[in-house]
């Protein structure tokens, strides 16, 4: 039973905890912003898995990771500008558009895979150069904490420190007032005086640069080759982390550490060998407790009005 | 407002524009995806009409279990003068349009390499009974047209060598395996390691970790952390993913892993101390021969080392530098006990974790 404790609380798993929550707050926090504005972009997975792709092709033919996120930022940017003239400009469908962008990218990533690398050995191309763990002085020296939370990529600071300045400006500036009123009426908000289409604009940048960022993490970080559809769903756990967080970015950072932690637990109590839960129910943790929360937190609290609603300006 | 109308048109037109070159885009790359693979140049030798071969993957050739027989037909191509042509990431659903274009161009002999496959294999087996078809695993308890060549990877023999060297060179009795789903084929090499293991360390605890899901290396590298942690310090890699995190963890020199399918040393030298390797040559050859003899034999293959199937392929360099000379001789007076015919692993195709306790 001590075992089992020790497991719940060891340094190893509150490191992997933080670890398998990275990509999930990077591009979490940009599709926060754009539900926040009303809009409902699913194509995050796909944004960030044209990351993934792009981050790996520019760091394994410059063999600089600075080209690579370079390379995946302006992918991912391009692919929100169309996601947002479909959606934006032209009030397309967004669940429909998002959905087709997903698609797109498990096939075009894979295609461009085999036009880029024609079979040629059993070993898969990979990069001679990822970014690597780089441990902050003096904090990753505490006990705990510091392998814990301070002995890690900068995706990892950045994330972290991402989630606070989000609160702070959805909260406290009149910023984030503005883009809570789009996304509550975007037609008073527009008679308010308020660029409606600008400011979604601006935001689906943004989260094109977070998404891709939060891809190019798996291949050139965290791995160092591009495999097939990697990133493996992760864009839809964020939209719902998001859902259940109730668009608050405090909650979803609550909820991505939970999630990563029972991700990592289940991986844990596997590789422990603890076969009083058998290892299907372990793998079914993560989402089964995340559902448990949802039922749990409050219902009160209610999305944005309009989002996944189209709008179009009236004349 | 006059121009209501016609804006309107032009917005409905753009949209129409762009959303016809997305289609296009996606379409013509999933075409090119799933088209067969245009032939490459047949070697000029031989004098007969070259026998067509063509195979068929789930999954890209990066896969390693797609990697074996590409590889091997592609040395056949070379060496035997067949002409090979394939197409990769077929999904199961369109498997049977893949493989009826393969026909229609005339191949003799086609591959379905995926488990997916098998109602197609069968169906197109009974439709075309003079077409040389080979499965590539697939129930065994039931009717196969005569047709057909069902393989699968018996690879466990080189698991059960790969499980000794663990077991006996562990310094805190604890082995790993990181592996995808508990399916048949797989549990097979689970079973086969963890039994080689227990064979000559009846103390070893073995840590097995599903992922259920095939190409997830970041997920992957989190259980070999996990094992790693716990202390485990041999790894059977089965996915993508473990060689990374015994470097991420500093553990290099301390914790070793092996390869799977394919010899994966070269993709971390000082970390894989051998692969489980799978090895078709000797068997495309055979289908080969049969295809071009007309003395084509279906039915269930499944062989393993004493075929040259199943090879334990070593690092050299690092196991010269690291395997004791006891270890080193059990393992090979062993290997020659499986190359007589005088032993075999035993074979298990579920996972039951109170079999090892």
């Amino acid at each position: 039973m001590s075992e089992f404790i020790d497991l719940l609380i060891s340094v190893g798993i509150a490191s992997a905890m933080i670890r398998l929550m990275t990509p999930l707050l990077l591009a979490g926090v940009g599709e926060l912003f754009v539900q926040k504005s009303g809009v409902l972009n699913l194509g995050v997975e796909g944004i960030m898995l044209f990351g993934a792709f792009f981050a790996f092709i520019g760091t394994f033919f410059t063999g600089n990771v600075g080209y690579g996120l370079a390379l995946a930022i302006v992918v991912g940017v391009a692919i929100n500008l169309l996601f947002a003239f479909l959606t934006v400009s032209m009030a397309v469908d967004q669940v429909v558009t998002g959905l087709a962008i997903n698609i797109a990218a498990i096939g075009t990533t894979s295609y461009l895979y085999r036009a880029t690398f024609p079979y040629a050995t059993a070993i898969p191309a990979k990069t001679e150069t990822i970014i690597e763990v780089e441990p902050i002085p003096f904090l990753s020296s505490i006990p705990y904490i510091g392998p814990a939370l301070f002995s890690h990529t900068v995706f990892t600071y950045a994330a972290l420190l991402l989630v606070p300045v989000a609160a702070f400006m959805i909260s406290r500036t009149s910023w984030g007032l503005r883009v809570k009123a789009i996304g509550e009426d975007p037609h008073v908000a527009d008679l308010l005086g308020l660029n409606v289409v600008r400011t979604r604009y601006f935001i689906l940048i943004m989260e094109g640069v977070l998404a891709a960022l939060a891809g190019s993490m798996l291949s050139i970080s965290q791995y160092n080759m591009f495999l097939d559809n990697m990133t493996q769903g992760r864009g839809y756990i964020v939209v719902a982390l998001i859902i259940l967080g109730r668009w608050s970015p405090i909650n979803f950072l609550a909820g991505s550490l939970f999630f990563a932690y029972i991700d990592a637990l289940q991986l844990r109590i596997q590789a422990a060998g603890i076969t009083i839960i058998p290892y299907q129910f372990a793998l079914m943790l993560p989402y089964l407790a995340s559902f448990a929360a949802l039922a749990l937190v409050g219902r009160r609290v209610k999305g944005p009005a309009s989002l996944a609603k189209p709008y179009k300006k009236v004349k | 407002m006059a121009s209501e109308p016609r804006r309107k048109a032009l917005k409905y037109g753009i949209v129409a524009i762009v959303a016809a070159v997305v289609a296009g885009v996606g379409g013509y790359a999933a075409w090119q995806a799933a088209r067969p693979a245009p032939a490459p140049t047949p070697t000029p030798a031989p004098v007969e009409k070259p026998i067509k071969v063509a195979a068929i993957y789930v999954t890209p050739l990066e896969e390693p279990w797609n990697t074996v027989l590409h590889e091997s037909l592609t040395w056949a191509q070379e060496n035997l003068g067949i002409e090979y042509v394939y197409s990769e990431k077929v999904d199961t659903a369109d498997a049977e349009r893949v493989a009826r274009e393969f026909i229609d161009a005339g191949v003799d002999v086609l591959f379905t390499h995926s488990w997916g496959y098998h109602p197609v294999a069968i169906k197109l087996g009974e439709e075309f009974p003079d077409l040389a078809l080979a499965q590539g695993s697939g129930p065994t308890d039931i009717e196969w047209p005569p047709n057909i060549v069902l393989y699968d990877y018996w690879i466990q023999d080189a698991a059960y060598l790969a499980g000794m060297a663990a077991g006996m060179m562990t310094k805190g009795d604890q082995i790993g395996v990181v592996t995808a789903y508990a399916v048949p084929d797989v549990n097979r090499l689970v079973n086969g390691y963890i039994a080689g293991a227990k064979s000559v360390n009846p103390n070893v605890k073995a840590s097995v970790v599903y992922l259920e899901s095939w190409f997830d290396p970041v997920r992957a590298k989190e259980a070999a952390r996990a094992m790693i942690d716990g202390g485990v310090d041999f790894i059977y890699a089965e996915r993508f993913g473990v060689f990374e995190a015994i470097r991420e963890a500093d553990k290099v020199g301390q914790v070793y892993a092996f390869g799977n399918i394919v010899d994966q040393s070269p993709l971390d030298p000082e970390v894989v101390l051998a692969s489980i390797v799978w090895d078709l040559h000797s068997f495309v050859e055979l289908l080969v021969e049969m295809a071009k003899t007309n003395t084509w034999q279906g039915g269930i293959y499944d062989w393993g080392m004493k075929e040259g199937w199943a090879k334990l392929v070593w690092n050299e360099d690092l196991k010269a530098k690291v395997v004791p000379k006891d270890v080193l001789e059990a393992i090979e007076a062993k290997q020659e006990e499986m190359l007589k015919g005088e032993f075999a692993a035993p074979i298990y195709e579920d996972w039951v974790p109170e079999r090892w306790e």
